[in-house]
């Protein structure tokens, strides 16, 4: 049947936890159109074109290699919360030393950008929205105090090597890319992780 | 693979393209009363007297991204002894209308300025 065929390939590749849901929308959908007498073409022609279906599905969804990639991570909470943590502590523990601010501000910088990374790596809701939150309003406060960074550098003011900082631009990328969601935002809008309680 | 383009902006942007239009005519859909995807295609399409018939494949991609947003809410009921996922508009979603509204009054408005008609 060409509406088996269509719902295949918009559905392909997309993860096993939404797929059922979309399938039966869409099925629905197909009965809807058949009960008013549409023949398979054209309840074809008005799904449109089943591989734009299936892009602006993969944009919003988990794919099935996504779903595997997230299945694959260790989800431990105290991956956010213990970089954060200790490099504040070494930085309290540093300043009591009396250890000018200027020389150790690397280490909370340190601490947040490892918090980041392995923030996206729990199921701590709350951290990981505000991985989110970072992730997507950050980028900007990212490249302005990258800089902001390079330029105290030029001027020879305090002791910043702004090349320390080049591992961050890799996160700054998804800034340019098309696809508007990160991947914990698919994750959550495909239900693989549960909603945020507001 | 990842396409390279700047991050849209559309929430700032005076006009709405054909995505934002699609969203704008999904909730005044939904205004009126909840429905399920095959009758928000099908209001869509009689209150325009045919004139508008968007691809209905893409509509449910949209319809979850406005879930996504809280600008509308679902759940599963029986119609006619089958399952239908119903979409109804929230709060939020009406305040979002209405502004769309204004969006789009402006956007004729202009438009209509330029072909110098309605002025």
């Amino acid at each position: 049947m060409k509406t088996d065929i269509w719902l295949a390939k918009a559905l392909d590749k997309i993860a096993p936890c939404v797929r059922p849901r979309l399938e039966a929308e869409y099925r629905a959908h197909i009965d809807g159109m058949r009960e008013e007498g549409l023949s398979e073409s054209e309840i074809v022609a008005q799904l449109g074109n089943a591989k734009t279906v299936n892009e602006s599905l993969l944009r919003q969804y988990l794919s099935a290699y996504e779903q595997k990639v997230l299945e694959g991570r260790s989800w431990k909470p105290w991956r956010v919360w213990l970089p954060l943590g200790g490099s504040l502590a070494i930085t309290v523990f540093l300043l009591l030393l009396e250890v000018p601010l200027q020389t150790i501000w690397a280490v909370p910088a340190f601490g947040l950008i490892c918090s980041l990374f392995f923030g996206q790596r729990t199921k701590n809701m709350g951290a990981l929205q505000a991985v989110i939150w970072l992730e997507r309003r950050g980028r900007f406060v990212g490249i302005s105090f990258l800089l902001l960074l390079q330029a105290l550098s030029w001027l020879e003011l305090g002791h910043i090597q702004p090349s320390l900082l080049m591992p961050m631009l890799p996160s700054l990328m998804p800034m340019f890319t098309k696809n508007p969601l990160t991947l914990e935002e698919k994750a959550i809008r495909s239900g693989w992780l549960p909603k945020a309680k507001s | 693979m990842p396409r390279f383009a700047m991050p849209r902006i559309s929430i700032y942007a005076p006009y709405m393209n054909s995505r934002d239009q699609l969203r704008m005519l999904i909730l005044a859909v939904l205004e009126r009363q909840p429905e399920h995807g095959y009758a928000i295609a099908q209001a869509i399409k009689t209150r325009s007297e045919g004139l508008l018939t968007a691809k209905e494949g893409t509509l449910y991609p949209t319809l979850h991204g406005l879930e996504a947003e809280g600008l509308i809410q679902s759940q599963e009921t029986e119609v006619a002894g089958r399952m239908r996922r119903e979409y109804r508009l929230t709060e939020s979603g009406l305040t979002t209308l209405n502004r769309a509204r204004g969006t789009w009054r402006k956007q004729i408005r202009a438009i209509g300025a330029v072909l110098g008609e309605g002025a």
